[in-house]
């Protein structure tokens, strides 16, 4: 029988996982929607480690969203005309693109960096101990520190980049 | 004297040291206590560490969460429907392979599905009911009898021409091996050797299991399924190029997936055929393993789609094609791969690799409707690509020949026989 409290791993895990997967799918609502998808799982298979089984799901099904992508783009189309209208009367465009801009920023910033290292830096990132990583990518415990401050060293350098090129181009 | 390394450096900054075996984080701890040089360099790492998640933090989307009582009650409303519907469907599958393939000879091991041994058959039976029982110990819903009866009912239905009916009622069509016999109604009626099969697909490979998500009969049914259900696209493939049956294949981390319920299971299972050997020479044992790591070294990977997973809608319609309807393979060529791509619930099409004259290497995908070619990735070097509107579908083929040449390819799908 169950003893997992899984009322407190959702409130406690899930905004996790939303950040982990928008990281991943730069899509708000995508990372919600496979977040809960992750949970449906979960509570359907009940195991033993939820919360780096959870991890671990999430990460497949960010891997399959470009399956999605397909299906979700045919989607789009179809609703196009109506999500048009309807942004122009909900939506602050300055606002809008400001956050796109940033998203855009860290973005260019964590693909710049490899596989791993990003892969690590995000799982941190969303609460993930050194174990976990460590199991969830491969790494002995010891290398996890190590991965971590390539991938910190990376982002930053690679984030302060963009901006100087931005700077300049202004 | 050893200073501390950036990675110590960031397992200290993270409260991670901890997790480091107990001397090490003890001589990490001291040696920061009284060492200038590493107190400085904790201190850019420090800045680095902050700098990375503040970056990181202005991608933090705003999280809406639904509450927990409405996630746990769709998981309540949607799970039996959800596993009834995809069990069904799969279970369909593999019996219906199980029946038809007793011409054929068929079973699973080692996560292959393999042309069975005469000598197996008795062997088999020895372990024939442990599962069942082992299953109905467990209280799971798997049962052989209710197996073979719906088996049963599929290919009466397939001889009493209501193939659609099955399809649109989700059930795996299915390819009728002219080696059938009249359908047993349940496992007492089945052939000694079938009930062995069954039992060594309900066995299942021998696989190293993750220690979680737990496998549960219903994966392992799921898995079996998965594989088993290509079984159709290989013996169509077969046909369509007069090769021996086909071999499944799929990793082992694929088949884990599927069992773990990661994967909805169809995804990255090979149908792999081998040219026939001509009937007057010498039966030669088929390298398929040097088939399928030439395919392998040679087909460049094809986008996110090529990653797709297996739906067998689109091979089972090959095989009863209708007029203007492509075949799946260019006749007359071997065939190295069958793949289908999609996530069985959208299909996204079959991946075809062919071997032409010299052992160069053909390329086809029939993409349905809904799916955008220019997915496929393009050809490389030396290797040209036609795209050609089919129904409302694409098929694009690629290979080492003139668009001219790949036209005439093209063209052969549509031959007739």
């Amino acid at each position: 029988m169950s003893t997992i409290d899984w009322n407190d791993l959702y409130r406690t895990t899930f905004p996790d996982l939303v950040r982990f997967l928008h990281r991943k799918v730069w899509d708000v609502e995508r990372a919600r929607d496979l977040a809960q998808e992750a949970f449906v799982r979960a509570l359907q298979h009940e195991p033993k480690r939820p919360r780096a089984w959870l991890f671990q799901v999430a990460a497949n099904l960010a891997k399959d969203e470009a399956r999605t992508v397909i299906r979700r783009r045919k989607h789009l189309v179809l609703l196009k005309g109506e999500a048009e209208s309807r942004e122009e009367s909900i939506k602050d465009p300055a606002s809008e693109w400001s956050e796109q801009e940033r998203w855009g920023a860290v973005r260019q910033a964590l693909d710049s960096l490899s596989e791993k290292d990003r892969e690590a830096l995000l799982l941190w990132d969303a609460g993930q101990s050194y174990t976990e990583i460590a199991n969830e990518l491969g790494l002995a415990v010891g290398a996890v520190g190590t991965t971590l401050a390539r991938a910190r060293r990376r982002l930053a350098d690679a984030y302060n980049e963009r901006e100087k090129a931005n700077v300049a181009r202004r | 004297m050893l200073h501390v390394d950036e990675g110590a450096l960031h397992a200290y900054l993270d409260g991670a040291l901890d997790e480091y075996p107990a001397a090490e984080a003890e001589r990490v701890r001291e040696h920061l206590d009284g060492c200038a040089e590493c107190a400085a360099r904790l201190a850019v790492e420090r800045s680095i560490r902050s700098d990375a998640a503040a970056m990181l933090g202005l991608a933090a989307p705003d999280v809406e969460m639904p509450s927990f009582e409405e996630l746990r009650a769709y998981v309540r409303t949607t799970r039996p429907p959800q596993q009834a519907a995809s069990v069904r469907i799969y279970r369909l599958g593999w019996a219906a392979s199980v029946v038809l393939a007793l011409g054929a000879g068929w079973m699973v091991r080692d996560g292959q599905l393999q042309p069975i041994q005469r000598g197996n058959a008795g062997q088999l039976e020895e372990s024939a009911l442990r599962p069942a029982r082992q299953q109905a110990e467990q209280g799971a819903s798997a049962d052989v009898d209710e197996v073979a009866a719906e088996a049963a009912q599929i290919v009466e239905a397939e001889r009493d021409g209501r193939r659609s009916e099955v399809a649109a009622a989700g059930g795996v069509s299915v390819v009728s091996a002219p080696t059938v016999a009249e359908p047993p109604a349940t496992r007492a009626d089945l052939p000694a050797d079938v009930v062995a099969k069954v039992s060594a697909l309900d066995e299942g490979p021998p696989l190293s299991v993750k220690d979680e998500p737990d496998p549960s009969v219903d994966d392992l049914e799921r898995g079996v399924g998965a594989l088993t259900s290509l079984a159709d696209a290989d013996q169509m493939a077969g046909r369509s190029a007069d090769l021996q049956p086909l071999t499944l294949e799929a990793s082992r981390e694929s088949v884990d997936a599927i069992r773990s319920g990661d994967s909805l299971g169809l995804g990255e299972v090979i149908a792999t055929a081998v040219p026939a050997a001509p009937q007057d020479a010498p039966r030669a044992e088929p390298n398929l393993a040097a088939e399928r790591r030439r395919a392998e070294s040679l087909v460049p990977v094809t986008s996110a789609i090529s990653q797709g997973t297996a739906a067998t809608g689109r091979a089972v319609n090959e095989y009863q094609r209708e007029e203007d309807e492509p075949s799946l393979v260019v006749p007359g060529y071997p065939v190295l791969t069958v793949t289908n791509l999609g996530d069985g619930t959208s299909p996204l099409g079959v991946h075809v690799v062919q071997s032409l004259e010299g052992g160069e290497i053909l390329e086809l995908f029939h993409l349905p409707p809904g799916v955008d070619p220019s997915l496929v990735l393009p050809p490389t070097e030396g290797r040209n690509e036609i795209r050609m509107p089919v129904g409302e579908g694409w098929v694009v083929i690629q290979g080492p020949r003139t668009e001219g040449e790949l036209r005439a390819l093209f063209e052969s799908l549509f031959a007739e026989g």
